[in-house]
């Protein structure tokens, strides 16, 4: 009865889990993954350090070719800088130059040339009017005369002869307006006066 | 936590090549850094050396024929400068008048130099100096026209500041005759 007691605890001590010290030392065991985790490890360090080297390398190769463009240029200059600075002083004498011919044009740029400004005024002029003063001044230029004939006639030949000054190409060119400032009777010889004014183009406010 | 070299020792000892790159990865990254200014610099020095380089360049292929035209410029100005008055000159400069009077026939009835002053215009300093004569002629319409193309196309050059064209005699009258008066205020150039 006691051994059959017996062999019962021992069956039972069979399923209990062994227990005994793990002596395993986990560093030193090799790694038994499918793909070690050095290979990851030395494959990113090399990968990253690749990627620096080629970054590196490129810069330095840039700061080599801007170097030698750099030397280049200033090669080229130190050539040239001579007939440069020769012809820089030429320009100017040149320019210097060219201030006398600009200031003789703005010297010579009148208006009107006088001489053809009469000649046009008696070839143009009607048989019936005939001027007393032709007054050339900075604003333009005054006509004074007489109108032949009766006043109304003559107020209508003066009229008449402003319209025709007003037409005229050749002095629209010159005038911008023409005004009759005047036109009454002479008391002394009872003739018709008249004053007609041409304003010259751009020459600021009326007469 | 503190490490020591007997731990650096041994980190290398178990990776060796992942430390290597780390090391040559940390001097790439201080060299990278060092040297990024460097290109900034030298590509501001290229930019500048290019700009100063061209504009020799542009310098040269402009004034390629230069000399040539400022021979011809300066030969121009010279026969100009020649056909100046000069302001001291009194007398030679009247003879001027005097002499366009007698070609063209007209009769000279007053002739008076206007001050420096009197002409002188407001502005920058120029090299040339008008100077100012008045002058008052009589003559026929055809003398007066005569008169007045001498002194437009004479030696000396000329510009009108005023001018009165007026007719001599009351008309109709005993004294009308076909004389005309032309009375100028101009300027002739001239070196001061």
């Amino acid at each position: 009865m006691l051994s059959l007691l017996q062999k019962s605890d021992q069956s039972a001590g069979s399923l209990a889990p062994a227990w005994h010290p793990n002596f395993r030392d986990h560093e030193r065991l090799p790694d038994t993954k499918v793909v070690r985790t050095q290979f990851f490890v030395n494959f990113v360090a090399i990968a990253v350090a690749a990627c620096l080297l080629l970054y590196f390398s490129y810069q330095e190769y840039r700061i080599n070719s801007l170097g030698h463009q750099v030397a280049d240029w200033q090669a080229q200059i130190d050539t040239n800088r001579k007939s440069s600075e020769q012809t820089v002083a030429l320009a100017k004498k040149f320019a210097d130059e060219e201030k006398k011919i600009d200031e003789l044009n703005g010297f010579l740029k009148q208006r009107l040339v006088l001489s053809q400004f009469l000649q046009h005024l008696g070839n143009s002029m009607p048989p019936n009017l005939a001027f007393d003063i032709v007054d050339v001044r900075d604003t333009g230029v005054d006509l004074r005369g007489i109108a032949a004939g009766t006043p109304d006639e003559a107020s209508g030949h003066t009229s008449a002869y402003v319209e025709q000054l007003k037409q005229d190409k050749a002095l629209n060119a010159i005038f911008e307006d023409v005004v009759l400032n005047r036109l009454e009777r002479d008391q002394a010889n009872g003739r018709l006066t008249f004053d007609v004014f041409l304003r010259f183009k751009g020459a600021g406010t009326k007469k | 936590m503190a490490i020591d070299i007997q731990d650096l020792v041994v980190l290398w000892k178990k990776r060796p090549v992942a430390i290597g790159c780390g090391v040559l990865s940390l001097v790439l990254l201080a060299g990278s850094y060092l040297r990024s200014s460097r290109v900034g610099e030298l590509g501001d020095l290229l930019k500048q050396k290019e700009e100063e380089g061209q504009k020799i360049l542009d310098n040269i292929g402009n004034g390629s024929g230069l000399a040539k035209q400022y021979e011809s410029l300066t030969a121009t100005t010279k026969d100009l400068e020649s056909r100046l008055v000069r302001s001291s000159e009194r007398a030679r400069n009247q003879q001027y008048f005097y002499r366009i009077e007698s070609d063209t026939g007209v009769k000279e009835v007053n002739l008076q130099p206007v001050q420096a002053g009197a002409t002188a215009q407001k502005g920058p300093k120029t090299l040339y100096t008008g100077v100012g004569y008045t002058i008052s002629v009589k003559g026929d319409f055809r003398q007066i026209l005569d008169f007045l193309g001498h002194l437009e196309n004479g030696q000396h050059f000329f510009r009108l500041s005023s001018a009165t064209v007026s007719r001599e005699g009351q008309r109709g009258g005993p004294d009308a005759s076909n004389a005309i008066t032309l009375t100028l205020n101009l300027e002739l150039l001239g070196l001061p």
